[in-house]
């Protein structure tokens, strides 16, 4: 299913601008949507899910414009969306939880709907507390819930915002690969601040700063163009103040540090191979010295 | 109608376990079976000794809770529509298909008829009570047409209210509002120097309906130029009828208006 959004702009009562002239083509496959805290991507996310309307531009997903009514009910039945900040009711258990969303989403047929519901629930490995109430479920499980209701409809379009928040490094890879497998027949968005996340499991990516899309390409791209920028420097004292430190980490008494710096930061600093993090933390440099020249 | 019907009946099972529903009702009826059995010759059940006729002894019963109840509704209906942004659930739902009204009409429904279903259940038991101490089995069915025509309504009026007060101002204020609005309904008369709808046909203790269906004193119009007579008119079938339907279209239009702000929140 084919995403389009053109020259989309979104701003807030109060004259907060989440987005301003967002342009961007999603074919189909997985698309990581990768931004700090603030950058416009849940913005993106509930535009896309037809929560919000933009003030100007134009979303088209598959052949429905979101502009319309008709549009957005025909999205939404293909739509299975995991929000950022999921709260789930407390006092129902997980099945019934799924049972309700299901219905929601139309699934009538009450066979069939226990059926999904009980595969959901295994596939996210929470068929043993599936009949307890949602009261007593850790971050992690009710993420899991979030998840399973997620894929309820079988989705063509997958929209998935901060998805491995909460949960632990076995589920966090469980479910990479879970979404993997999903892109291979339906549009895959992911939403997320975690690069690691987009690293394990996307070729294609975006990067939205300050409300504008910096980046759009292919993660082994955006990784290379930290080539020559990235320096292992070992140090005892304050840390080096030139460029990002993207890690420290203990060393014979001092510290290591990984650093993106357009230049080398010191004498003794060697240049290393670059990952997707790497080029991230230089994009988010580049685009943030950008903003500046241009505030001048 | 499936997502009129889920959210119904989810919220109709999720209502029914709070805990604070059943007791917020219960305490009445204790309060009720308390003077009961141990008032007075004119405020327990020593005053039914010559009444015979069930109608009086369940529209008697009803003055006990009529002004209480709908501020019981109120309360414990207050959280039920704003909890679910409270909760971060709204989000996950209005992304669904299913249309939003929709959803906002079965939640309303639903959640009115668990609220419903103590006060119902603890009605049987004062008509049960009067069936079996005076061998009257019409005291049940009495009992049903005053829950029916007064009870129902008032639920459903304050009902609408709750789902729109907690929209405009924070949920415990909405609460005291209610209990201030319900007690100044009950509590003020026709001839009151406080302005009142006590005895019109918008009157929230169902004053028109009372009188003319159950032959309770009330629905009286005040001296001539008393505030607000055009309301007052004469009480007839016609104009229990209008009363009633005054409440409900008023329970509505404030269902209406708490539709289009929460449409309004989610943007």
């Amino acid at each position: 299913m084919r995403l389009d959004i053109v020259r989309v702009s979104k701003t807030f009562r109060g004259k907060v601008r989440a987005l301003e002239e967002v342009s961007l083509t999603v074919p189909g496959g997985i698309l990581g949507l990768l931004g700090a805290n603030g950058a416009g991507k849940t913005t993106l996310m509930r535009l896309l899910t037809g929560l919000i309307s933009p003030n100007s531009g134009r979303i088209t997903i598959g052949d429905h414009d979101l502009a319309t009514a008709d549009g957005r009910l025909a999205v939404q039945r293909v739509l299975g969306y995991l929000p950022q900040d999921l709260g789930v009711y407390p006092d129902l258990t997980g099945r019934q939880f799924l049972d309700y969303v299901a219905l929601l989403k139309g699934l009538d047929d009450r066979p069939y709907r226990r059926r999904r519901v009980g595969e959901l629930l295994e596939l996210v490995n929470i068929a043993d507390a599936a009949d307890r109430k949602l009261r007593g479920y850790s971050g992690g499980m009710r993420r899991r819930v979030g998840i399973a209701q997620a894929l309820l409809n079988d989705p063509e379009l997958l929209i998935v915002d901060e998805p491995t928040s909460g949960l632990d490094p076995e589920e966090r890879i469980r479910f990479r690969t879970l979404l993997s497998q999903l892109a291979e027949r339906r549009t895959v968005l992911l939403s997320t601040h975690i690069v690691d996340d987009v690293a394990q499991t996307c070729t294609e990516l975006a990067v939205l700063g300050r409300g504008r899309l910096i980046y759009r390409g292919t993660v082994g791209d955006l990784t290379a163009r930290a080539n020559g920028n990235v320096w292992s420097l070992v140090g005892s004292g304050p840390a080096p103040s030139v460029g990002t430190v993207v890690s420290a980490l203990p060393h014979d008494g001092a510290t290591r540090y990984r650093i993106v710096a357009a230049a080398r930061p010191s004498t003794d600093a060697e240049p290393v191979v670059p990952t997707l993090e790497d080029g991230y933390v230089l994009l988010a440099q580049q685009h943030s010295l950008t903003a500046a020249e241009s505030a001048v | 109608m499936t997502a009129f019907a889920a959210t119904a009946r989810y919220e109709l099972w999720m209502q029914l376990r709070k805990p604070a529903i059943w007791i917020a009702t219960a305490l009445p009826f204790a309060l009720y079976a308390l003077f009961a059995v141990l008032g007075t010759d004119s405020t327990g059940l020593q005053r039914y000794r010559y009444e015979t006729s069930p109608k009086v002894w369940m529209v008697d019963a009803l003055g006990w809770f009529t002004p209480v109840l709908p501020m019981i509704f109120g309360i414990v209906l207050a959280d039920r529509l704003v909890r679910d942004r409270k909760l971060g659930v709204a989000e996950l739902l209005d992304s669904t298909p299913a249309n939003p009204g929709t959803r906002l009409v079965g939640k309303y429904l639903g959640a009115c008829a668990a609220t419903a279903i103590p006060v119902a259940l603890l009605y049987v038991v004062v008509a049960l009570g009067f069936m079996v101490w005076r061998g009257q089995p019409a005291a049940l069915w009495w009992g049903l047409a005053t829950f029916m025509v007064i009870v129902l309504p008032l639920l459903l009026l304050a009902g609408s209210l709750s789902f729109l007060g907690p929209q405009l101002m924070p949920t415990p204020l909405f609460r005291v509002l209610i209990v201030a609005l319900f007690f100044w309904a009950a509590a003020t008369e026709v001839e009151s120097e406080f302005p009142s709808f006590a005895g019109t046909v918008f009157s929230l203790t169902m004053d028109y309906p009372l009188r003319v269906f159950f032959d309770s004193p009330n629905a009286t119009p005040g001296p001539a130029g008393v505030a607000l007579d055009f309301l007052r008119p004469r009480p007839t079938t016609g104009t229990a009828l209008l009363s009633l339907a005054l409440i409900l279209g008023l329970a509505a239009a404030i269902l209406a208006a708490a539709r289009a702000l929460n449409a309004r929140t989610g943007e």
